[in-house]
C-alpha cells in the first residue's frame, strides 16, 4: 500500500495547490461574489443583513463575472448607502419600496438602483427607501410593514413589488414553503365560504459555523454563487426566470386563493400603515417580450388588479413598458446571464414608477 | 453514470482506496471487487440492463469452453454460431430493429405494397455495441485457437464490464486484457500519475472544449437556424473537433483511469488530424473499433490478399458495416460507405499507408505534408455532416447549402470566432505533443513549468468547463 499512499500524497498534493491558486484567482483576478451575512432581527424576525458583519464588498455574479456591483448595508441592514431615517428626522415625505432581491439591488451599484433612481426623478422631493431582500414574497411584506410602522418610518407611499412566484410561493395551499424565513400565509376556510388567512411567522434564521468558515473561501463562494454548481445534482441551477413559478401564476388568474391572498395583504398592510398609498408593482415576462416583441401580462396582473379595485390602490404592470422600450431600442432589461434586472432596467422602472407616481404629486 | 458528474468524482476515489485496500495477493477478490464496481457503475444508469451484461458475460463464458473442448470442426463452428448469433442477435434487436423495420416499410410502400409502419419501443441499453463487439472478439479467438478460455468467471466478468471502458471502449481484445486479470497487479505510481495527467488531458478535451463546442454545432445543424455557407462550414468543422474531443477525450479518461487499478488499456487515438492520408487516418481515429474490423471482418472477407476488385469491395464492407455499428440510420451507412470510397485509390495503387508521425524531428511540416492534412481533414470533416445530422435527408439541405457559396450578412459570424479559436488552440497544442502517447505527456519540460500547466488547465476547467454533465456522443452508440 505504500507505493498508492505516496500517489495519494502527490495527488493531495496537486489538490492542494489547486486549491490555494484558486483561492487566489477567485480573491484578485476573478472576484467570486462576495455577500454580506444574513441577519434577522429578533423583534420582527425579519431577514435582511447583519450591520455588526462587514458593511461593504463586491458582489458578482456569472460563471465568468459577467457582472459586478459594490454593496453598502446600512445600520438597519439594508442595502443602501443612505441610512434609514424615522418620519421625525426626515425633511420629506418617503417612497418604501417592498420587494425581493430585485429591489435589494445587489446587481447593481446603489445609485443604479430602482430607489436612489427614482429619488433623483423625484428632484429630491421624496426619500426612496428600498425595503428589499432576495426571497421576500408576498406574504412577507405584512412582516415588513410591522416593521416599518415600527420604526416610525411612515411612508407616503408603499410600493409592493412582485415578480412570478411571489403570489404563489406565499400561500400554503399553492405551494408555499412552511418554516421558512418568509411569514407564510395559511388558509384557513371559514363555514360561510370565505378564505381567511393565519400568518405563520419566519422561522428563526439559522446558520452554522461551518457555513460561516465557508463562507470565507472565495473558491466555495464561487462555485455556489458564482458557477452555481449545486453539488447534489452535479448540474447548474436554472438562471433563466423561474417558467416553472410562471406557470403556476398563470393559474392563480382563476385561483380564489391567490385574490383572496392579495387582498388580505393589501388590508394589513393598509392597516399598519393607513396614511400610506399603495402601488403594486409587478414584473412581466420579459425573454417572451425579448424573443416574440410581446407578451401577455404574467397570470397574476389580473388578480392583484381585481383586488386594487376593490381596496382602492393601483398597479403599474411593467409588460407594456417593457414592450414599449424594447421596441424602441431592443435592449435587455436585465443581465443576458442572469434574470435580475440592470442597470437600464432599473432606470426604465424607476422612470416608470416615476410616471405612475407623480399625477398625485 | 458519467465521468463527468460529481457522482463518478466519489465513486472513482472510494473504487481506488477499497480495490488496493484487498491486498495484491488477493486479486482474485480484487477482481471481483471490480466486476462488482463496474455493475454498480453501470446500473447507476439503468439496472435493468444489467441483466444484458451479465447473460452475455455467462453466455460467452460457458460457450468459450465448450468451444475450446470441442474438437468436431462442425460442433465448434455451431457453438461460435450460437455465439454470434447471441451476442449479435441482442445488438440487432435492441439496436437495429426499428431500423430493420423502418426499411422494409419503405421498401414495400416502394414496392406499392402499403403497409402502415411499425415502430417498436425500444430503449438502446448504453455501451451494448462496445462490449457485445469485446466478447465476440474472445469467442472468435477461441475458435481460430488463438486464445486459452479463461476457466475464471471473476476474471472474465471484469474483462467484459471493467467500468473505465464499459460504455464507450477502447474495444479491447480478450488476448490483451483478459491475462491482466489473470495475474496479481502492480501499482506503478510514476504510470498513475501519467494516468491522472491523461485523465485531465481527457477532461480538457470533454469538458473544456467538446461541451462547450456543441451549442455552436447544434445552433449551425439547426434546419432552424441560420443556414448561409459560412454557418454550415463553421458547424462541419467544429463538429468534427467536438466529436473527436469528445471520444478522445473519453477514452484519456478510461485509459488514465485504468491504470489507477494496474491495468492497461490499448490506445484508442493517435492524433489523427495529423494523419497524411485517408488510410492513416483511420490508424489513428477509434483504433481498436478499426483493428477489429480489419481482424474479425476484413481478414475473413479475404483482406487485401485477393483480387483487386474483391478488395475494394472488401474495404466497401467493412466501412459500410462500421457505419452501420456506429448508428442504425443510412445516413451513418453511407458515412462509412464514404470513407471507404476515400481508401480505394490507395488500394487501387497499392499504397501503404505513411509510416510513423508527420514532421518527426521538425518543427514544422512540409507545404506537401500541411496539404494533405488539410485535405485529410476536410475529406473526414465532409463525411462527418452525415454522421451528424444522423438522417440523409438532413445531411442533404445541409450539403446544398454548405456549397451554395452564400454568405448571409444577417448571420452573425463573429460568434463562431472563440470556438474557432479553442479548436485551433488544441490542433496547436496537440501537434506540439504528436509524438506523445497523449496531450499531457509532457514529461520534457522542467516540473515547475509541468505544474503551471496542470493548474491552469485545472482552473480553466472551473472557469470555462462546461458543467452540465452532457452525455458522450459515442453512448448513443
Amino acid at each position: 500500500m505504500r507505493a498508492q499512499i505516496r500517489f495519494l500524497l502527490r495527488f493531495a498534493l496537486f489538490l492542494t495547490s489547486l486549491l490555494g491558486v484558486c483561492e487566489a484567482f477567485f480573491r484578485t483576478v476573478m472576484m467570486a461574489r462576495e455577500t454580506p451575512f444574513p441577519w434577522q432581527d429578533a423583534t420582527f424576525k425579519l431577514q435582511r443583513y447583519d450591520p455588526k458583519g462587514p458593511r461593504t464588498g463586491w458582489f458578482t455574479s456569472g460563471r465568468r463575472i459577467q457582472q459586478q456591483s459594490q454593496w453598502h448595508i446600512n445600520d438597519e441592514g439594508w442595502n443602501s448607502r443612505q441610512p434609514y431615517l424615522p418620519a421625525a428626522e426626515r425633511d420629506r415625505p418617503l417612497i418604501a419600496i417592498f420587494g425581493d432581491s430585485q429591489i435589494d439591488g445587489m446587481y447593481t451599484d446603489w445609485a443604479e438602483s430602482v430607489p436612489h433612481q427614482l429619488e433623483l426623478l423625484s428632484g429630491g422631493r421624496y426619500a426612496v427607501y428600498g425595503f428589499g431582500h432576495s426571497g421576500y414574497k408576498l406574504g412577507q411584506y405584512i412582516t415588513v410593514a410591522e416593521y416599518v410602522a415600527a420604526k416610525g418610518f411612515a411612508p407616503a407611499v408603499v410600493v409592493l413589488s412582485l415578480n412570478p412566484g411571489d403570489v404563489t410561493g406565499a400561500v400554503d395551499v399553492l405551494g408555499g414553503r412552511r418554516r421558512s424565513n418568509n411569514t407564510l400565509l395559511t388558509v384557513q376556510e371559514r363555514d360561510d365560504g370565505v378564505i381567511a388567512f393565519d400568518e405563520q411567522p419566519p422561522v428563526p434564521y439559522r446558520t452554522t459555523r461551518f457555513r460561516r468558515l465557508m463562507r470565507r473561501s472565495a473558491l466555495v463562494r464561487y462555485l455556489v454563487f458564482n458557477a452555481r454548481i449545486n453539488p447534489f445534482s452535479g448540474r447548474q441551477r436554472d438562471l433563466a426566470l423561474d417558467r416553472k413559478a410562471g406557470r403556476a401564476e398563470r393559474d392563480a388568474a382563476t385561483n380564489p386563493y391567490a385574490a383572496a391572498a392579495v387582498r388580505h395583504v393589501i388590508r394589513r398592510v393598509k392597516g399598519l400603515l393607513p396614511e400610506a398609498k399603495l402601488v403594486f408593482l409587478i414584473d412581466g415576462d420579459r425573454y417572451r417580450i425579448y424573443e416574440e416583441g410581446t407578451a401577455a401580462p404574467i397570470g397574476i396582473v389580473p388578480v392583484v388588479q381585481a383586488a386594487c379595485r376593490a381596496e382602492g390602490c393601483a398597479v403599474l404592470d411593467l409588460t407594456p413598458v417593457y414592450i414599449e422600450r424594447f421596441a424602441a431600442d431592443g435592449r435587455w432589461f436585465n443581465f443576458d446571464h442572469n434574470p435580475h434586472w440592470n442597470a437600464y432596467g432599473q432606470r426604465v422602472i424607476a422612470e416608470a414608477l416615476w410616471d405612475a407616481l407623480a399625477p398625485t404629486d | 453514470m458519467l465521468f463527468n458528474s460529481l457522482l463518478f468524482a466519489a465513486f472513482l476515489p472510494l473504487c481506488f482506496v477499497a480495490y488496493w485496500a484487498i491486498g495484491r495477493t488477493r486479486w482474485r477478490l480484487q477482481n471481483a471487487f471490480l466486476a462488482l464496481a463496474s455493475y454498480a457503475f453501470y446500473a447507476a444508469w439503468d439496472w435493468r440492463f444489467l441483466g444484458l451484461i451479465i447473460l452475455s458475460t455467462g453466455v460467452d463464458y460457458t460457450l468459450g469452453l465448450k468451444l475450446h473442448a470441442a474438437t468436431e470442426r462442425r460442433r465448434r463452428r455451431a457453438i461460435l454460431g450460437l455465439s454470434l448469433t447471441l451476442n449479435l442477435g441482442l445488438l440487432l434487436y435492441f439496436k437495429y430493429a426499428n431500423f430493420f423495420l423502418d426499411s422494409a416499410f419503405t421498401l414495400l410502400n416502394a414496392l406499392g405494397l402499403h403497409v402502415e409502419p411499425l415502430t417498436l419501443k425500444i430503449i438502446l441499453p448504453m455501451g451494448i455495441s462496445f462490449y457485445t463487439f469485446q466478447t465476440l472478439s474472445y469467442t472468435i479467438d477461441i475458435y481460430r485457437r488463438q486464445l486459452e478460455p479463461t476457466r475464471d468467471i471473476v476474471a472474465f466478468a471484469a474483462f467484459v464490464s471493467f467500468f473505465p471502458q464499459l460504455v464507450a471502449g477502447p474495444i479491447e481484445r480478450a488476448a490483451r486484457l483478459l491475462p491482466q486479470f489473470h495475474r496479481p497487479r502492480d501499482f506503478d505510481p510514476d504510470r498513475a500519475a501519467d494516468g491522472l495527467r491523461q485523465m485531465l488531458w481527457g477532461y480538457v478535451k470533454k469538458v473544456g472544449i467538446a461541451d462547450n463546442l456543441a451549442p455552436f454545432v447544434e445552433l449551425c445543424f439547426d434546419a432552424a437556424g441560420p443556414h448561409d455557407s459560412v454557418t454550415r462550414l463553421c458547424g462541419a468543422v467544429l463538429f468534427t473537433i467536438q466529436l473527436y474531443c469528445d471520444f478522445s477525450g473519453y477514452s484519456d479518461m478510461a485509459i488514465g483511469m485504468a491504470r489507477f487499478f494496474g491495468v492497461d488499456l490499448m490506445r484508442n487515438f493517435a492524433y489523427p488530424f495529423f494523419a497524411r492520408s485517408t488510410s492513416e487516418l483511420w490508424r489513428r481515429w477509434h483504433i481498436s473499433l478499426s483493428t477489429w474490423f480489419r481482424d474479425y471482418v476484413f481478414i475473413p472477407l479475404g483482406g487485401s490478399r485477393v483480387s483487386l476488385a474483391r478488395n475494394c469491395v472488401n474495404v466497401l464492407i467493412v466501412f459500410g458495416v462500421s457505419g452501420l455499428w456506429h448508428g442504425a440510420t443510412w445516413a451513418f451507412v453511407f458515412w462509412g460507405l464514404l470513407n471507404g470510397l476515400y481508401l480505394l485509390p490507395g488500394v487501387v495503387r497499392g499504397r501503404k499507408p505513411e509510416a510513423g508521425t508527420v514532421a518527426e524531428g521538425r518543427w514544422l511540416p512540409t507545404p506537401k505534408e500541411l496539404l494533405q492534412m488539410v485535405a485529410v481533414f476536410g475529406l473526414w470533416g465532409f463525411s462527418l455532416i452525415f454522421f451528424r445530422a444522423e438522417y440523409m435527408a438532413k445531411a442533404g439541405p445541409y450539403i446544398s447549402d454548405l456549397f451554395a457559396f452564400h454568405f448571409d450578412k444577417s448571420v452573425d459570424h463573429a460568434q463562431f470566432v472563440p470556438p474557432l479559436l479553442a479548436a485551433a488552440g488544441l490542433l496547436v497544442w496537440e501537434w506540439c505533443t504528436r509524438l506523445q502517447p497523449h496531450g499531457l505527456a509532457i514529461t520534457r519540460l522542467p516540473r515547475p513549468a509541468r505544474w503551471v500547466i496542470y493548474l491552469g488547465l485545472a482552473l480553466a476547467l472551473l472557469v470555462y468547463g462546461n458543467t452540465e454533465s452532457r452525455e458522450f456522443v459515442y453512448f448513443q452508440f
